[in-house]
């Protein structure tokens, strides 16, 4: 592979050619990519790493079936070929962008709902479905698939359980990996095995190791997953919002605090500061947010009596520290205010003219009493730098997200923001927290790996070698190569 | 290809040196901007603003259609970006991908970065083409046809002996003809609009001189037909001529009107467009002068030329957009008024209470009705004709499925991206054809002629209309 442009030319060339070729005889041309025009848009994702620094794949393959994926990763492995998989691209680690060339996998379009068997509360899908056509398809029939990530829109089951993605609703539902029944894999050697039963239909099940749970969250560095089997719950009856605005951070940490003591227990606890409501305001024409240095949401949801009181009850709990309380049952107002929290990951970018928002040290989570103290420790790491960071985040959980907003043409700035990123991973650690929360390690917090795990990082990399010994599947992630960088 | 043995080739994000942890060097934004002129480092400071978050795969309808990252806007601007950073070199391929697009405002108003993406597709497409020229027949097209309008009147008349020779009416609808062959790649034969020789000067309602203005005299619905209309729907402008007549406004239809430059800017052309657009604000002049005064469109896509993108875009943020005005004599508070009094046609009828004039439903066919992406993105229109046809389809209003869906025409996107134009249009034509309705209203000749091709292909003997002929004509007898 060369860097020189080689645009027009069709890649790759010499010996690997001979691996396009049989990639063209197992899935249909038009669905085999070369041309590097075409390969440049798989050389990123939302992370500031491969926004600087692109990874360009040799070759991208977009399958439509599990048959078209396990002939493409033996045919790979037969060549010593590096597999990449990858959804919607929406990732912030650098995970879906191949770190040494080889073949990108884009599982987008193998984008069927293949069952819905509702009366045994789960889905079979294909990892291509995006989660909010998948939720839309089934609110209607009063289920849903819980798990809420800002980036519902666009990211891929694939992708949410290769990074047991999570969101706001985390505080109450979890996770995707509570909501992942079994799954259908393929292996670096091109094997396709199902975890959680080959005929299973069972919502628990304890029968063996649970594989299941192994790939959840492995990033795409064990197998491809091409088939889900999802668990699906009912949908709550009716869903309120609580804001509350505090005048300062610790206030409103600890009224978090509060709220678990006074025994309730929200669907979500979200936390924006004042230039992060900023952000959203500037998103959502016609959207008021009320002032204060930190601002609370709390969903509640559940039967419309219960939803009151615990709404009514919430706001009495926040009205203790709080300057502004307000609740919503009424759908719009919900949908908006919810809408704000959605957005602000990508509209941050708007509180800055001429500078935009990256993705960097962007998923720490830190013990819920450590909150206050983080969100204080990024805004002098703010002020140091120089450029604003905005916070939000699931504080509900602990979960934050700091949002540099730099001007990338800057590079003193390019590289202020690189070590502000790694003064918010270290300090996450210092406090007993972790660097990534829901988001993923990728290529990005793979230096953080040793440190976060010490010898179990050796226990991963045994597991990586056992399913994977010839090392293709999305090589130079999580930090599971020797050299410690992947 | 380096295989996975051979670990950090250099090229991936991992690999490289240099300082900090990432082992990160110059990164494009920064190189590029520190040779670059003011027009490119601006280009890079909205480049800058996607922040790759993949939203924009959610709205594009090209990119719905075919699973293509380079069709989405983040793969348009990743692409973008790796050709000023001289990574790419510029070519006809590239110009070909950045051209997959319809021009529909989805990603750019659905950003949330709040990138401009239409400003970045367009001053992007016109970079490129300042250095590799516009294919040919897109020259011919955008630059031949529309960019001259003695050319373009001369060559309607020329496909006019062509259309009698070569195409047929068709069976449905007899404005329209039908190619006697199958064109190849669209696969079927061809429906166009009849091209008639000229327009009439007056509606005759009006000729009648039976009205009473109830208006100010001086503040007058100005008219602009736009190319097809006037071409080869030239019933729509009288149409709308009866109806703000019989809202007691003075119609004017302004001398010297041409192409309103869209299809030249979107090709990446903005020097034709914007000679285009000062000829249109020429012909306009004196006649918007006073504050109640509109300047009413019957084709969307010219209503957003004029609002939108003559201030905000061609004498705007684009290159040689200040030059460009001040070279043609005009100012920005000009521009700028003309854009604030373009309205769209039928949404000025309803907002000067048109509903009122309506007697009874005029026709009892049912209707269902397609949104032209840039009436109800970029002006927002969507509910006001869902409402006059309500009160107008004697066989009933029935919503079609994914309402705010694509025809596929997208103007010179039908003719340079046949095959995906395609696919678009029966995608729609089927949801469209599948309500059952017999008319398929709209309120855009581009979509009324490429919804005529798809509902053809797809055989269920509807037509299409414009929402205004079926206001006219829910007028009634009585003037
Ligand atoms: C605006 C925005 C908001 C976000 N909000 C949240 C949030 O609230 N919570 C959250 O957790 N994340 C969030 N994310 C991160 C990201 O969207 C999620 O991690 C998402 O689940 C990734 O899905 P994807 O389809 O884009 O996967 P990709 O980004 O394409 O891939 C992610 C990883 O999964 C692997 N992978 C993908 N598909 C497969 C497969 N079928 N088999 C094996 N491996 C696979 C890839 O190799 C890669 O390592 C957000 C991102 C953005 C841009
Ligand atoms: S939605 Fe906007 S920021 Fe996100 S990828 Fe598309 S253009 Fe970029
Ligand atoms: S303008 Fe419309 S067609 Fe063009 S890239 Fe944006 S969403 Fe896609």
């Amino acid at each position: 592979m060369t860097a020189s442009p080689e645009n027009g030319t069709s890649r790759p060339a010499g010996a690997s050619s001979a691996l396009v070729r049989s990639l063209r005889a197992l899935v249909s041309a038009e669905r085999v990519l070369t041309r590097h025009q075409d390969l440049i848009v798989y050389s990123y994702d939302a992370s500031f790493l491969t926004r600087l620094k692109p990874g360009l794949p040799d070759v991208v393959v977009q399958p439509q079936t599990t048959a078209e994926v396990a002939a493409v990763v033996a045919a790979a492995a037969e060549h010593g070929v590096p597999v990449t998989p990858r959804g919607a691209g929406t990732a912030q680690t650098g995970g879906p962008v191949p770190a040494r060339g080889g073949v990108v996998l884009d599982l987008s379009r193998m984008n069927r709902v293949l069952e819905t068997d509702l009366d045994n509360l789960q889905v079979i899908v294909e990892p291509g479905v995006v989660h909010a056509t998948l939720n839309a398809a089934l609110e209607p029939q009063g289920f849903f698939f819980p798990p809420d990530p800002g980036s519902s829109q666009m990211c891929t089951i694939g992708g949410m359980v290769a990074g047991n993605t999570s969101g706001m609703r985390a505080v109450k539902y979890g996770a995707t990996a509570e909501y992942v029944l079994g799954l259908e894999v393929v292996l670096a050697d091109g094997t396709v095995i199902t975890t959680g039963g080959l005929r299973s239909r069972a919502l628990k099940s304890v029968s063996g190791y649970d594989l299941t749970r192994l790939f959840v969250g492995s990033e795409g560095t064990l197998g491809v997953i091409t088939r889900i089997r999802l668990k699906v719950i009912p949908v709550p009856e009716r869903r309120g919002v609580v804001m509350a605005a505090f005048c300062s951070i610790e206030a409103a940490g600890e009224t978090v605090i509060d709220v678990f003591r006074a025994r309730l227990r929200p669907a979500a606890i979200e936390i924006m500061d004042r230039t992060a409501c900023r952000a959203a305001m500037l998103h959502v024409p016609g959207l008021v947010l009320p002032q204060g240095e930190g601002v609370l949401f709390f969903q509640v949801d559940g039967p419309p009596p219960a939803v009151t009181y615990e709404a009514e009850k919430l706001a009495a709990v926040c009205r203790r520290r709080a300057n502004h309380v307000e609740w919503a049952e009424d759908p719009a107002r919900v949908n908006a205010l919810w809408q704000a929290r959605a957005v602000v990951g990508a509209a941050s970018g708007r509180v800055r003219e001429e500078a935009t928002r990256v993705c960097a040290g962007e998923d720490i989570c830190v013990p819920i009493i450590q909150v206050p103290a983080a969100l204080a420790a990024i805004q002098e790491i703010s002020r140091r730098h120089g450029f604003p960071i905005l916070t939000y985040g699931h504080i509900g959980d602990g979960n934050l997200h700091a949002a540099p907003l730099i001007d990338m043409r800057d590079l003193a700035e390019v590289d202020r923001a690189h070590q502000a990123a790694d003064e918010i991973h270290r300090l996450a650690l210092r406090i007993n927290g972790t660097t990534t929360a829901e988001h993923g390690v990728g290529l990005v917090r793979a230096a953080y790996m040793d440190e976060e795990h010490g010898p179990a990082l050796g226990v991963m990399r045994a597991i990586k070698k056992a399913l994977d010994p010839a090392g293709i599947m999305n090589p130079g992630k999580m930090g599971l190569g020797r050299e410690g960088r992947g | 290809m380096s295989t996975a043995s051979a670990g950090g080739a250099g090229q991936g994000p991992s690999g490289g040196q240099g300082c900090g942890q990432y082992g990160i060097v110059a990164n494009v934004f920064e190189r590029v901007s520190a040779v670059a002129g003011e027009d490119v480092r601006s280009l890079l400071g909205e480049l800058q603003k996607c922040m790759r978050c993949g939203q924009c795969r959610a709205s594009c309808p090209v990119f719905a259609e075919s699973g293509r990252e380079t069709d989405v806007a983040r793969g348009k601007l990743g692409l973008l970006l790796e050709e000023l950073g001289g990574d790419l070199r510029p070519d006809r391929e590239l110009y070909a991908r950045l051209t997959r697009c319809v021009n529909c405002g989805r990603c750019r108003l659905e950003c949330p970065s709040g990138a401009d993406t239409g400003y970045m597709l367009l001053e992007g497409r016109c970079l490129l083409q300042r250095r590799i020229g516009l294919p040919p027949v897109k020259a011919a097209v955008v630059r031949g046809l529309f960019g001259r309008p003695a050319v373009l009147r001369a060559a309607a008349a020329a496909l006019g002996l062509v259309q009698a020779l070569l195409f047929r009416p068709s069976p449905v609808d007899p404005r329209h003809v039908r190619s006697i062959w199958r064109l190849p790649v669209f696969g079927q034969r061809m429906l166009l609009p009849r091209m008639r020789k000229r327009r009439p000067a007056t509606a005759p309602a009006l000729a009648a001189g039976r009205r009473q203005y109830v208006a100010p005299a001086d503040a007058p619905v100005v008219i602009y037909p736009g190319c097809l209309v006037d071409l080869g729907y030239p019933e729509l402008l009288t149409a709308a001529q009866e109806v703000f007549a019989r809202l007691g406004r003075r119609v004017v239809v302004p001398e010297g009107l041409v192409c309103c430059g869209a299809p030249a800017a979107y090709a990446g052309d903005a020097d034709t467009a914007r000679r285009l657009a000062a000829e249109n604000l020429k012909a306009l002049a004196g006649h918007l002068d006073s504050p109640g005064s509109r300047l009413a469109f019957l084709c969307p896509s010219c209503a957003v030329a004029f609002r939108h993108d003559y201030p905000a875009y061609l004498f705007g943020r684009m290159s040689g957009g200040t030059e460009a005005l001040a070279a043609a004599g005009l100012t920005m508070d000009a521009v700028s008024d003309v854009a604030a009094k373009s309205v769209d046609a039928t949404a000025l009828a309803w907002e000067l209470g048109i509903g009122e004039h309506l007697a009874g439903p005029p026709i009892s066919a049912s209707v269902t009705y397609h949104d032209p992406c840039h009436l109800r993105r970029l002006l927002g229109v969507h509910s006001q004709p869902r409402e006059a046809l309500r009160a107008l389809a004697g066989g009933g209003f029935r919503e079609a499925p994914r309402p705010d869906s694509c025809c596929g025409f997208g103007g010179t996107f039908a003719l340079e991206h046949v095959a995906a134009s395609a696919q678009m249009l029966d995608r729609r034509a089927g949801e469209l054809a599948s309500t059952g309705a017999q008319l398929v209203a709209t309120a855009c000749p581009g979509c009324m002629a490429w919804l005529a091709n798809g509902l053809d292909r797809a055989g269920g003997g509807q037509r299409t209309v414009h929402l205004i002929e079926l206001i006219a004509r829910g007028l009634g007898g009585g003037v």
